[in-house]
């Protein structure tokens, strides 16, 4: 088991995937915040800030894990050196910056609330530097050593992560924030019914967020899916390239058939990514659009939406460490 | 006219039986998993003339060195003369490098958290020597020196061989002769001219 965790690179696999996860959640909330400029609202101000507290916390654990991957961690820092040509470096530059700016961010929402034009611009900026962190983090693996990974459903896949669980990780500390109110109130309190207002609101939006969110997800799967079909099929139609006797740029086609037995193999971790990360989403998106839209119960949409971000993440964790599991040393 | 040392590998002349692997890890005193050279042996060609070729690689000292562009700490140097260093001291042990050269060239040793790799024996090749598993090859199927001159001397010394990665990628300097075609018998190497009398055997198309 240590062994296939440590092939399975458990480390990125949990950094890669929360610090998307920080980043979609962000997309949401400075998204909210730019809304609530236009038409403010306390209650959704109130909403949005407390959905700003998963921010830190989340990115800091995947950070940490990031560190695990390393022989010598407390050296981690000398990585920022060699940003001219090494995306390795350029992702630790960006997540770094992506870092301070979502701590800044919280900071502002919290203890200095009144300075909204200030936060809406850390926080549309922390926005746009977050997405440039996934793109840094997928050009770490476009790399021909690594042919399984060298193709571009692998940016795909990053962002549907983000699209997918940073809608949901909000929705989820929403509906969690809610009940906790409504236990805490009396009958005839208005307080309750006026968050329960704003997080139907949410809800209808969050639905067609996830649905385009897994659409992505299947888009990248679909593609990476037959980037290593396709690959393994040609090398058995090569002469030598299944018996790692290719010549050149046929040898791609050697590693391509070796990522797609290695998926084959782990057939398990597939399904677990198609139905968990891929159809969870859609299907509560859809499910969330309807019953917050027809005044569904607010409580079943919460427990809906709390169990399908476990699922989504499990969805995520397992279909990232075929993804590490694929791009075998293979020569 | 710019300089880049590099070996050379007649596939013809390996037998595959890995001294040079040996001398280079007992030089260095590397650790059981740690193969800095590594002799793969595979099948090419079909029945009825299908081919067992062994394939010896070491670090190819690439003109365009992936694993250099890759590491973030500047852990690989290139030197005039072409060698491809990796400086153990600077590295933070992150792997990026295991997977960015395309040859598996640099590993990772858990034990000290660290990637090392072939270093193409620069202290000896300073000194006007050739590296250990040059020195070492019973056959005369490894070479190191300038990769023009390879070029321009050996039989042929060409970049692609079988079973070796697309070497547009990071333009190594190792430059190979392939494995001849033709029945086994034909193929035999001899490290040692054949006692007296054995010809006529060998002749018959015996093989021992
Ligand atoms: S063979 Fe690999 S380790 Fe050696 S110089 Fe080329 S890319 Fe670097
Ligand atoms: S393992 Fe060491 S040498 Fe390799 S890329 Fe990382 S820091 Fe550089």
């Amino acid at each position: 088991m240590a062994e296939w965790l440590h092939e399975a690179q458990y480390s990125l696999v949990v950094f890669t995937v929360l610090i998307q996860v920080t980043v979609g959640a962000l997309w949401v909330l400075a998204a909210a915040d730019l809304q609530l400029a236009q038409a403010p609202d306390a209650v959704r101000a109130r909403f949005t800030r407390l959905g700003s507290a998963l921010l830190v916390p989340v990115a800091a654990v995947g950070l940490l894990f990031s560190t695990t991957h390393l022989g010598r961690p407390l050296l981690a820092i000398r990585a920022l050196r060699h940003w001219e040509s090494s995306w390795m470096s350029r992702e630790i530059w960006a997540t770094g910056l992506f870092f301070g700016l979502i701590a800044l961010y919280t900071v502002l929402w919290w203890w200095r609330p009144e300075a909204g034009k200030a936060r809406r611009s850390i926080g549309a900026l922390g926005a746009v530097v977050g997405a440039a962190t996934i793109v840094t983090q997928a050009m770490i693996y476009l790399i021909p050593g690594r042919p399984m990974w060298n193709h571009w459903s692998t940016v795909v896949l990053f962002f549907g992560t983000a699209l997918t669980l940073g809608p949901l990780a909000v929705a989820a500390l929403h509906g969690a924030v809610w009940s906790g109110l409504r236990s805490r109130t009396r009958a005839g309190d208005a307080g309750p019914a006026e968050a329960g207002a704003v997080l139907r609101t949410s809800y209808r939006h969050v639905g067609p967020a996830l649905l385009a969110g897994s659409v992505v997800y299947g888009i990248g799967l679909l593609a990476r899916l037959s980037h290593l079909f396709g690959g393994a099929a040609a090398a058995l139609a090569t002469p030598g390239a299944a018996g790692k006797a290719a010549v050149g740029g046929e040898t791609v086609k050697t590693a391509l058939l070796l990522g797609q037995q290695v998926v084959a193999m782990n057939s398990p971790l597939l399904w677990l990514e198609i139905s968990l990360a891929v159809g969870v989403p859609a299907l509560l998106g859809v499910a969330l659009w309807t019953l917050s839209g027809q005044g569904g119960s607010l409580r079943s949409c919460g427990q809906l939406v709390a169990a399908g971000l476990g699922l989504a993440l499990l969805g995520n964790l397992a279909g990232r460490a075929l993804f590490y599991l694929s791009g075998q040393p293979w020569f | 006219m710019s300089t880049q040392l590099g070996f050379h590998v007649d596939m013809e002349k390996c037998i595959g039986c890995k001294a040079c692997e040996a001398a280079c890890k007992d030089f260095y005193r590397l650790p059981p998993e740690i193969r800095w050279r590594r002799v793969r042996s595979f099948e090419m060609g079909e029945f009825p003339t299908a081919l067992r070729v062994h394939l010896t690689l070491a670090c190819n000292h690439c003109e365009d060195p992936a694993c250099m562009k890759g590491c973030p700490v500047e852990a690989y140097t290139k030197r005039a003369d072409g060698l491809v260093i990796h400086d153990p001291a600077a590295c933070i042990g992150c792997q990026y490098c295991t997977w960015t050269c395309p040859y598996g060239v640099p590993q990772f040793d858990p034990e000290h958290g660290v990637v090392s790799k072939c270093n193409g024996c620069y202290q000896l090749v300073d000194q006007g020597q050739l590296p250990r598993c040059v020195q070492s090859c019973l056959t005369g199927a490894l070479s190191f020196g300038e990769r023009a001159a390879h070029e321009a001397d050996k039989r042929q010394a060409v970049k692609e061989a079988p079973g070796f990665p697309d070497p547009s990628v990071t333009r190594p300097a190792t430059r190979f002769a392939w494995p001849r075609k033709g029945p086994q018998p034909e193929r035999q190497v001899r490290v040692a001219p054949p006692p007296a009398g054995a010809e006529r055997a060998a002749d018959a198309g015996e093989v021992r």
